[in-house]
């Protein structure tokens, strides 16, 4: 059965927290519990089923990932690339604040030139810890809803949303690159 | 287990209990149906997932590949199995909770 890209890029994504050997395992367990959901119920309430599955799964998974890398290491290298995150965003939003129209803090084009420099971030940062970029991640994640619900600042929804997505995208495609160009590497090894 | 190692989880045990008694056809899904079956439990399969790595990396289960199947996007079961240690473990727990429960009044199952 033929599921939809997004179905497949989160149950891959959930996969890549978990140790290669298992990886399959886990993403044939879903599309095998979709399908058989699939055939009994409507496929809202199959697909409604995977979306619960997929964002319940994420803290252990997470919290999975991290326990097999160390600890402190991991965090302190999340810790630096969240600086260098916050660094590239300075020096965007201060080179575009003297372009027109680049007043505010409502800047499209700025979160449109992050988003390389933070893939590229996430890809370095996985490079040394491989737990590292979701740590980031999740900082990155945090620092938003704080900043969401404490700015008096009048920003469209849609670019309040694009927040929430694009940080988190970006360090998934670093990592994911990293562990792409790392994979040849674990396939040799026994 | 010895009294070195640390005691078994809540949910290490139930899903070590749960590999056992599924036998041949223990694979992360089936683990997850079991324990809600049984119990009414809804766990995450993330959550089954991450216990089940866990307690391969002590040593207390192994795993292998099964074969892959359409349904399952060509993806390949993964079956579990208890190894030695991780029978001596569930016994070892079960006899923990056995002592810690004599003269305990109060706690009938009505």
């Amino acid at each position: 059965m033929r599921h939809g890209i997004l179905v497949r890029a989160a149950i891959a994504t959930l996969a890549r927290l978990l140790p290669a050997s298992h990886r399959p395992g886990f993403a044939g367990d879903l599309l095998e519990e979709l399908a058989l959901r699939e055939r009994e119920s409507p496929a809202p309430a199959a697909r409604l089923w995977l979306l619960r599955q997929v964002a319940r799964s994420v803290p252990p998974l997470v919290w999975c990932a991290l326990a097999r890398t160390k600890w402190l290491s991991t965090l302190s290298c999340a810790f630096v690339a969240y600086v260098a995150v916050g660094l590239t965003e300075f020096l965007v939003n201060w080179a575009l604040s003297g372009a027109p129209g680049g007043g505010g803090a409502y800047r499209p084009l700025g979160m449109v030139l992050t988003f390389p420099a933070v893939a590229v971030i996430a890809w370095a940062a996985a490079t040394y810890r491989r737990g590292a970029p979701w740590v980031l991640g999740a900082m990155m994640l945090l620092a938003v809803t704080v900043m969401t619900l404490t700015s008096a600042e009048n920003l469209p929804t849609a670019y309040r949303v694009a927040y929430f997505i694009v940080g988190p995208l970006a360090v998934t495609l670093g990592a994911a690159l990293r562990g792409r160009s790392a994979a040849p590497r674990q396939a040799r090894t026994p | 287990m010895n009294s070195r190692e640390d005691p078994l989880g809540s949910l290490e045990h139930v899903v070590l209990l749960a590999v056992l008694r599924l036998g041949a056809q223990a694979y992360g899904m089936n683990v997850l149906r079991d324990i809600k079956a049984a119990t009414g439990c809804s766990l995450s399969i993330g959550a089954v997932y991450a216990t089940l790595v866990r307690l391969e990396s002590k040593g207390l289960l192994n795993s292998f590949e099964g074969e892959p199947t359409a349904e399952r996007g060509g993806r390949a079961k993964r079956y579990f199995r208890l190894t030695a240690k991780g029978k001596a473990a569930l016994r070892s727990t079960r006899e923990m909770l056995r002592k810690m429960s004599i003269g305990i009044q109060g706690l009938e199952v009505s």
